[in-house]
Formats: structure tokens, C-alpha cells, sequence
């Protein structure tokens, strides 16, 4: 290969270097559709093999992930170690192929959009090649959390809590669409109104950094509170009280009335935690002298969002837009009728 | 993944007729071709016409693009054919026959399931759905008329079936870029991810790069003296198509492309 002496030649270097002589076929509109047949092969051999090995090699491979394909080596993985060296071979016949289509048509004055719309398109897949990697290798599920009346931490947004939930229900009683408004509050402590919903998430950095209705409904919250302080904790979240970490564990039944004790975690003494079951009213001293009241337990409208960091998103995002485009300066091409 | 839409409102007996109307008037094209091929295409124009009011009607009924069960997918599929066939239409046995064949089948499809409307579930209301599936359907209908040339060619090896393939293939390599761009921004809003190992998705990239290919093998110094290649591919392309579109919903087991 011609970049193995250069690591760092330009394009134009590489183009010299397979231009006419022994590399021309390395841009050759045969190599790219030899290329893209064995794509097209090795893709459908993947679907047949990751249908097959859904439960044993292919478990944990879903959405957009690359990594599975390493992180446990499998024979069932032969037809993905393959498609990379055709891959890789692809974009670069795509890269110099595009290359010197534009620099000689540019040379000839050609100037019109039309000439350049397979150069765009070609420029889209590089972009979506880089994209599928961005998004395989980087990607990271950041869990899932709910989301009530209390602030609450949703990474990569700062502090999130539901303000309202709307339902529109169907003549059936499905959900129609789901209106969570929702405010974030960033690190700077500026507050911000936004919605989320089906196909609404939350979203930031160009759909890098999302987090996406998963579920919603109600859940069990307890309203606690230190002097002017409070904050509403469902089960397994935390807020700071007081000055201290508040958690709340669990909730139990009180009586047969209904009413619901809550299990709550702070730091005792000697930063050992303490653990201790709340009745609604009860206090509990905090380190300070701070009293801490369970003012009540009740039940809160809740949404539980996926969050999602995706650095392939936004790069997709570009691809996507050069493809449409690369298809607007076809248009000319295409609309001479069928 | 939102509820499945299972249910929907009350559906006018006189839908199902409206559907079987224009599977009659497909018919009479079809019958048109064996006597004569020229007089298909205004029973195939009147067809889809029909066609198209059963689809408003339905939208209309359930406040959305009726695209939401079966039925509705292979008559919007059968439907994308029949557009194509008037617009790309050639007054040839050997070409009508095929897609008219194609187009009876996914009708036939299409009847068969039971008529009931259905609500669209959460997941689908976007506006990136309603542009993402039609633009795949006229796709797959310019890929099957693509392929219905292919197989015009290998009858009589005419040159012009040749350019009409690369048109088809074209339009249809156009069309699937344009829905896999708005199919891409929907994976990203209701999944967080532009792509997926799913089998639907995998199956859309391997038709884009078949598509991409095709669309460059005219340009191909190698095979210009194999002019067989492009109807070859073309009728692969057909079968791609078949396996994306039905292949996958019933012989891949789960998908994210399944709503119930």
C-alpha cells in the first residue's frame, strides 16, 4: 500500500501513487463494485449468522455496537472480521476514486453541481463509515432513571425532574402521545423547560448525548424535608438534605390504612452509614442537628428515560445531510424521465 | 418499544370493496397485457387511482399514514409498483407480466389479511416515519420494475430495456438514500441510534449497497462487453428486495421493525 512509506501523505500523494502504473486498480470502478458485491455477501451471511447466535454469540451485540464482536472472538464473528479489510479497501477506493474524479474535472472547468453529486455521495459514505466506527467503538449506555416531581441526576444532563405528564389516550385507552415536560438543571444551576416524549427525547450535541422515554406512569415517592429544604426521592434515589446524602431504599406498608413507611440510608457518625425506617411525620437527626421529616409518602406521576451517549450520532447526522444533498445535485440526472 | 396498535375504529364495509376494485382493475390490466400490452396501461392507471383514494380513506379513518399492519404495508407496497408501472410504463408482454405478476401477488398479500383498521402505536408518530416507509415502498416498486426489464431483456435483448434498468435502478438508488436518511434520524429518536443490528436495518444497508453497485456498473469499463450483468443484478436486486421486505419479518424472528 503507498501510505505504508507515508503515513502522513497527502491526498494528492496518494493519488500519484495510484495513478496510472501498478495502483491505478486501487480507484478502479472495479475494484468498487467488487467491493460492494462482497459487502452486500458478507451482510447477508451476518444477518443469517447473528439471527442464529441472537442467543449465544451474538447476545450481547445490539444497537449500534461494535465492540461485542471483540469483546467475545467467535468463529459465529467470521463473516464482520472479513467485511473490515473489505471495508477499509472500499472507502479507500471510494476516497481516491472521488479524489481524482473532482481534481480532473475541476481542472476541465467543469462547474456545474451535477458533476460533483457522485463525489458527495461518495464523500457521505466516508463519512457514515466514520460514523458507524464513532458510534461502535465509542457509544455508552448511561442506565436508565426515573424521573419524578424531585430533582434528580440524569447523566450527561445534569439534574433533571418532571414537571408535568400529559397522556392523550386513543378511543382504546392506548397512549396517542405522551407530553413529559421536564426541567434540567445545569451544573451553573440555570434552569431550562423542555419536553420529552415518543420520539422526543432529550437531546444535546447533535443527538451525541440523548436520553429517551423508555416507560411511564406512577411511582411511590417520599416527600422529605430539613427546615426550608426538601426534595421527593422515589425508590433507589438519593438527594442532599441538610448538607448530607440522603437515600431512600425501600418502601413497606404501615397498618393496612394505605399508609407506607420509607427506609431511608444516611451517614451516621464516623461516616458509617445508618439506616433507618421513616413513618410519615418521623424525624431523624442529621450530623448538623438538622431534623430530617418524611413529610409524606405519596404517589407522583414518573418517566423512566434511557440515557444514551453516542458520539456516531452527529457525524450520521452529517452523512445524512451530504447524502441528501449528494441526491438534490443528481436531480438534474434524474429528472430526464423514466 | 411502544404498545402494538391493535385496535383501531370501526372499518366501512365499503373499504374492503374499494381495494378489491382496484385489484379487479390490475386484473383487467393484467388481462389487457395477454391481448394487448398497450391497452394495460389505463386499467393500471385507474387502478392505482383507486388505489390511492383506499389509502386516503384509511388515513383519514385513523388520523395517520395507513401503513400500521399488514395489510396496509403490502397494499402501500403493491401500490409503489403500480405508480411505477404506469410512470415507467413500456407496452411489452415480456415486461408488464412480471411487475403486473409482482403487483397481483402483493395484492393477493394484501386481501388476505384481515381488513380492521388499526391505531398507529406511539412509535410510529413521527414525521419521519411517514417518509421513510413510502419512499422505501417506491424504491422496491422502481427496483421490481428494474427487474421486470431484466427479465424483458433476456427475452429479446433489446438495448432499451438496458437504459431502463439504469434508470430504474437509479431512481430507486435515489429513492432508498432518501429513506434510509429519514429512517436513520428515527432510529435516532426513538432508539438512540442511527443503526441497528436488526435484521430489517442490515437488510436496508445491503440493499443500498447493492443499489450503490448497480448504479456503477454502467460506468464499468470491465463489464462493458457484458451487458448480461445489469439484468442479472437487476433481478438479484428483485430478490434483496424480497428478503428485505418479507424476509425478514417472517424468517428473522425479533425485530425492532415489528409492531405487533
Amino acid at each position: 500500500m503507498p501510505s505504508a512509506d507515508a503515513p502522513a501523505a497527502s491526498g494528492r500523494a496518494l493519488v500519484q501513487a495510484a495513478g496510472p502504473g501498478r495502483w491505478e486498480w486501487l480507484r478502479s470502478q472495479g475494484l468498487g463494485v467488487c467491493c460492494g458485491l462482497a459487502t452486500v455477501l458478507l451482510l447477508a451471511i451476518g444477518s443469517v449468522v447473528m439471527a442464529a447466535t441472537r442467543d449465544g454469540a451474538s447476545a450481547g451485540i445490539g444497537l449500534d455496537d461494535l465492540t461485542g464482536f471483540f469483546l467475545r472472538p467467535s468463529l459465529a464473528h467470521l463473516w464482520f472480521y472479513a467485511l473490515i479489510p473489505v471495508a477499509a479497501l472500499y472507502a479507500l477506493n471510494a476516497l481516491l476514486a472521488t479524489w481524482e474524479t473532482v481534481t480532473s474535472r475541476w481542472r476541465a472547468g467543469l462547474r456545474q453541481p451535477r458533476a460533483y453529486a457522485a463525489a458527495v455521495m461518495h464523500l457521505a459514505f466516508l463519512v457514515a463509515l466514520l460514523a458507524h466506527l464513532a458510534g461502535g467503538f465509542l457509544a455508552r449506555e448511561g442506565g436508565a432513571w426515573v424521573v419524578s416531581e424531585g430533582w434528580q441526576p440524569l447523566p450527561a444532563f445534569g439534574e433533571a425532574r418532571l414537571v408535568s405528564l400529559q397522556v392523550e389516550a386513543l378511543p382504546n385507552g392506548m397512549p396517542r402521545e405522551v407530553h413529559a415536560a421536564v426541567e434540567l438543571r445545569g451544573a451553573d444551576g440555570r434552569v431550562e423547560a423542555v419536553e420529552v416524549g415518543y420520539n422526543r427525547p432529550l437531546s444535546a450535541g447533535w443527538g451525541n448525548r440523548l436520553a429517551l422515554l423508555s416507560e411511564f406512569g406512577q411511582v411511590q415517592v417520599a416527600r422529605l424535608a430539613s427546615g426550608d429544604e426538601g426534595c421527593a426521592l422515589a425508590q433507589e434515589q438519593g438527594c442532599l438534605l441538610g448538607g448530607e446524602r440522603i437515600e431512600l431504599l425501600a418502601f413497606a406498608e404501615q397498618g393496612g390504612a394505605g399508609d407506607r413507611q420509607a427506609l431511608v440510608r444516611r451517614t451516621g457518625a464516623g461516616g458509617r452509614p445508618e439506616v433507618r425506617w421513616l413513618r410519615a411525620g418521623e424525624m431523624l437527626a442529621l450530623r448538623n442537628g438538622r431534623p430530617l421529616l418524611l413529610v409524606e409518602t405519596a404517589v407522583a406521576p414518573a418517566v423512566l428515560l434511557r440515557v444514551r451517549e453516542t458520539p456516531g450520532n452527529p457525524i450520521a447526522l452529517m452523512a445524512a445531510a451530504l447524502l441528501a444533498i449528494g441526491v438534490g445535485m443528481m436531480w438534474r440526472h434524474l429528472s430526464r424521465g423514466l | 418499544m411502544g404498545p402494538p396498535g391493535v385496535t383501531g375504529p370501526p372499518s366501512p364495509a365499503a373499504l374492503a370493496f374499494v381495494l378489491q376494485g382496484a385489484a379487479a382493475l390490475y386484473l383487467v390490466a393484467l388481462l389487457a397485457t395477454l391481448l394487448r400490452p398497450a391497452w394495460a396501461r389505463a386499467p393500471l392507471a385507474l387502478g392505482a387511482a383507486l388505489h390511492v383514494g383506499w389509502s386516503l380513506w384509511r388515513g383519514l379513518l385513523i388520523g395517520f399514514l395507513p401503513l400500521t399492519n399488514k395489510t396496509e404495508s403490502f397494499a402501500g407496497a403493491a401500490l409503489a409498483v403500480a405508480l411505477v408501472g404506469v410512470i415507467a410504463f413500456r407496452p411489452a408482454r415480456a415486461y408488464l407480466l412480471p411487475l403486473l405478476a409482482v403487483l397481483g401477488a402483493a395484492m393477493a398479500v394484501a386481501l388476505s389479511f384481515p381488513q380492521g383498521l388499526h391505531w398507529p402505536p406511539p412509535l410510529m408518530r413521527t414525521a419521519w416515519y411517514p417518509a421513510h416507509v413510502p419512499l422505501s415502498f417506491l424504491a422496491y416498486g422502481a427496483w421490481t420494475a428494474a427487474a421486470a426489464a431484466g427479465v424483458a431483456w433476456f427475452t429479446d435483448r433489446e438495448a432499451g430495456w438496458l437504459s431502463l434498468i439504469d434508470r430504474l435502478g437509479l431512481w430507486g438508488f435515489a429513492l432508498w438514500s432518501l429513506s434510509m436518511i429519514c429512517g436513520g434520524v428515527w432510529g435516532v429518536v426513538a432508539w438512540g441510534a442511527w443503526f441497528l443490528w436488526d435484521p430489517k436495518v442490515v437488510w436496508s444497508v445491503i440493499l443500498w449497497f447493492h443499489a450503490s453497485t448497480f448504479v456503477h456498473l454502467r460506468l464499468t469499463p470491465s463489464l462493458a462487453a457484458r451487458p448480461w450483468v445489469r439484468p442479472a443484478l437487476a433481478l438479484l436486486g428483485f430478490l434483496l428486495v424480497l428478503v428485505a421486505y418479507v424476509g425478514t419479518s417472517f424468517f428473522f424472528g425479533r425485530s425492532s421493525h415489528a409492531f405487533g
